[in-house]
């Protein structure tokens, strides 16, 4: 279904064939997705939309490598990630896949300059470089001056330019956020998407983001609703504006 | 945007890892000493016993030569009035005291060429001794009836006696003679020929003592013994004992301590000193002892006070100052205290693999007290940061590099609470054991010993931290990197 939409820039980064994913606790079974076929070209913005419980969270693990569906198959770049052996996926999430998560999970006994050179220390960039472009890094979220602060010294919004610009440490080619704003005020929250929509606009970066945040309809080009582990509906943004009634209907 | 190129991962150098783990330890700083402190304590219990048992090692030896120092004019006094029996003689003879031989096998005459053979077969005779003497009651007595030392090999003499021991031997499972059934036979047949030999340096010490009975001139041993640094010992070297003159100088001056002592305590009986020493220390007259005796005598005043009381009451006091006195008080002290110590050495005598055994069950248990503590605080440091964990996961973190940290953590925590457990356990067992034996232990302190036990204890503080943490880190390591993912 969704071969019909495709982007302008693009081609494929994420495919995902007839995804599913069983959980076995005991005597009980949770199907967490149902078969999600998914295509999402490079240079795009997906908000990934769903009640809690209707398997987002399942999905995103998937994509990012970090859980292994029960069957079905995801191709990042037409590389299926359920043939990687351990130490590929560490290569993985080191290089290719950039992580922001809703409570930022920065690294609390390490500086704004540390927890952004820590991915690089992992893809063995030397030590003098890592600095060079970890500041690079925080003078892009506006964070230059603070970079000798620790976590516990920083707001949450400053927190998740850290995680943001963390993210980005090894140039990856995909964003994974998982309810970035969730945890910041409207204003910061606002910044924080701000930052996403340049990197998206001006690095072309492709940013896959779950959120319950209307705002982000704003700077999204497509938008993807889960429930009950299926995909409920696909819909470009413009197409979206147009029914603004019904999906404030469908988020309550 | 390049094709995607996935290649394995190369793992974190050792350099960063142990930075990023020591930054993570400084942040930590309290949970971290707390894990400190458990090994510490664990380690410190262990150094305790270590040390305590090291050193009251090194205070029994020294007591024990200083008793055996101490009581050379006994020795003396008991050998030139006693020729000994065959048993004694076998004793003396497989103990590791070549002087002692060579006395005994030119006394008897012996020609030389037998040394050898008499001295390893009286060893190989305690040796079964001893075996028969460890066996339980039962069975000793189904084996040698009543038998008790060398009569037990007398006893196996004739054929039917043997054939018997042999039979019954057999019939216990359990029981393995040292060597072997053959050599024990060999060693039945060749000893008529050792007792004969035995019996001849008895016959040759009864001649030496009956030789020196004319220099005694009615007098005890231990009075005679006195002047053995002069005639006396000339006579007894002329008898054929071993005496040189070092030995002479000390057994006489200790005979002549013996004697003053005996006269001094003999004091006592008197009525009148007796009263006049319970008045003067506000004591009845029965708690009058030689004990209080000599704790009182230390002091110059009070020895002078003891020679005048001795003098009123007539007795003789001829040769004897305060001075003398209270040399005599310290000997006498030390060797009380010497007393009240030698249990303890015959403890260890007797149950040597008792103590050695329960000393390495506490040193076990302590050590699992040690692993478990800290496994445990490992579990903990684990399972608090699992987020943290997980994140670095996220990051690019291979499960060795976990598992690396995790280690270099707990060797760190290790070697930190084990040396300071060491020290602690070592100043409080070398202090306790100062407190109960008083110089002596600070005197004969086995620091050489101490010192490789502490180093010993640190590497098995470091090895203990390393194998608890071993199963922390694998979970460590095994965590899902989406346990990240979740909202909290």
């Amino acid at each position: 279904m969704s071969m019909t939409i495709t982007s302008a820039n693009g081609r494929v980064i994420i495919r995902t064939v007839n995804l599913k994913k069983l959980y076995v606790k005991k005597d009980v079974v949770t199907e967490a997705l149902r078969g999600v076929d998914v295509e999402i070209f490079t240079g795009e913005f997906i908000s990934l939309m769903g009640p809690s419980g209707s398997g987002k969270s399942t999905f995103f693990n998937m994509v990012g490598g970090l859980d292994s569906p029960t069957s079905g198959r995801v191709f990042i770049d037409e590389v299926d990630v359920a043939q990687l052996t351990a130490v590929e996926l560490a290569f993985l999430r080191c290089r290719k896949i950039g992580y922001i998560f809703q409570s930022y999970n920065l690294i609390q006994y390490l500086t704004a300059l540390e927890n952004v050179t820590t991915p690089m220390a992992f893809a063995g960039v030397d030590a003098d470089e890592a600095r060079t472009r970890g500041m690079e890094l925080l003078a892009l979220v506006g964070l230059k001056e603070r970079w000798f602060h620790r976590p516990i010294e920083m707001s949450g919004g400053q927190q998740q330019r850290v995680a943001i610009a963390r993210s980005m440490a090894n140039r990856p080619s995909l964003l994974l956020c998982d309810e970035p704003t969730a945890n910041l005020d409207l204003k910061t929250g606002r910044e924080i998407l701000e930052i996403l929509r340049m990197l998206n606009q001006e690095r072309n970066m492709t940013i896959l983001c779950a959120t319950h945040d209307h705002r982000m309809l704003d700077i999204c080009d497509r938008l993807i609703w889960i429930r009950d582990g299926r995909i409920e509906r696909i819909a470009r943004r413009d197409q979206v504006q147009i029914e603004v009634g019904s999906i404030g209907g469908e988020k309550a | 945007m390049k094709q995607i190129e996935i290649k394995d991962q190369p793992p974190l150098g050792i350099g960063r890892t142990v930075s990023l783990t020591l930054t993570g330890i400084r942040y930590r700083l309290f949970r971290s000493l707390v894990t400190v402190g458990v090994v510490a304590v664990a380690m410190a219990f262990l150094m305790n016993v270590w040390s305590e048992s090291l050193v009251r090692g090194a205070v029994l030896r020294a007591t024990t030569l200083r008793a055996a120092q101490l009581h050379q004019a006994f020795v003396w006094a008991t050998k030139l009035t006693n020729p000994g029996t065959p048993d004694s003689i076998l004793t003396g003879m497989a103990a590791p005291h070549p002087e002692a031989v060579d006395e005994a096998m030119s006394m008897a005459k012996l020609p030389p060429g037998d040394r050898l053979f008499l001295e390893s077969r009286c060893r190989q005779a305690t040796g079964y001794l001893r075996f028969f003497a460890a066996l339980d009651y039962g069975a000793r007595r189904q084996l040698l009836r009543q038998a008790q030392g060398t009569a037990i090999f007398d006893g196996l003499q004739s054929a039917s006696a043997q054939a018997d021991f042999f039979a019954k031997a057999k019939e216990m499972q359990s029981l393995q003679l040292p060597g072997g059934d053959e050599t024990f036979q060999k060693f039945l047949r060749e000893w008529p020929g050792v007792k004969e030999k035995l019996e001849c340096i008895r016959a040759a010490r009864a001649a030496a003592i009956a030789q020196l009975q004319p220099s005694l001139r009615g007098h005890t041993a231990m009075e005679t013994l006195a002047g053995a640094d002069g005639a006396f010992g000339a006579a007894i070297r002329a008898a054929g004992f071993r005496f040189p003159e070092d030995m002479a100088r000390t057994v006489a001056e200790q005979a002549r301590q013996a004697c003053d002592s005996q006269w001094l305590e003999a004091g006592l009986l008197r009525p009148t000193v007796r009263q006049a020493v319970a008045g003067r220390l506000d004591l009845t007259l029965n708690e009058v002892n030689p004990l209080v005796l000599w704790e009182f005598l230390k002091s110059r005043e009070a020895a002078g006070w003891y020679l005048d009381r001795l003098k009123e009451a007539n007795v003789s006091v001829a040769g004897l100052t305060p001075e003398r006195l209270m040399a005599l008080a310290h000997v006498q002290t030390e060797e009380m205290m010497l007393a009240q110590l030698l249990p303890l050495e015959a403890g260890t005598e007797e149950g040597e693999t008792g103590i050695q055994e329960r000393m390495l069950w506490l040193i076990l248990v302590s050590m699992v007290v040690c692993a478990v503590g800290i496994a445990n605080a490992m579990l903990m440091s684990v399972t608090e940061r699992f987020r943290e964990i997980a994140t670095l996961k996220c990051l690019g973190a291979l499960d060795s590099t976990i598992m690396g940290m995790c280690v270099i953590e707990a060797t760190v925590l290790g070697v930190t609470g084990g040396a300071a457990g060491a020290l602690a356990g070592t100043l409080l067992g070398v202090g306790r054991m100062s407190a109960a034996f008083g110089g002596i232990a600070v005197r004969t302190l086995p620091t050489g010993p101490l010192a490789l036990a502490m180093a010993g204890s640190v590497l098995v503080g470091i090895a203990l931290a390393a194998v608890a943490a071993l199963y922390p880190s694998f979970k460590a390591a095994r965590l899902a990197p989406m346990e990240a993912m979740r909202v909290e």
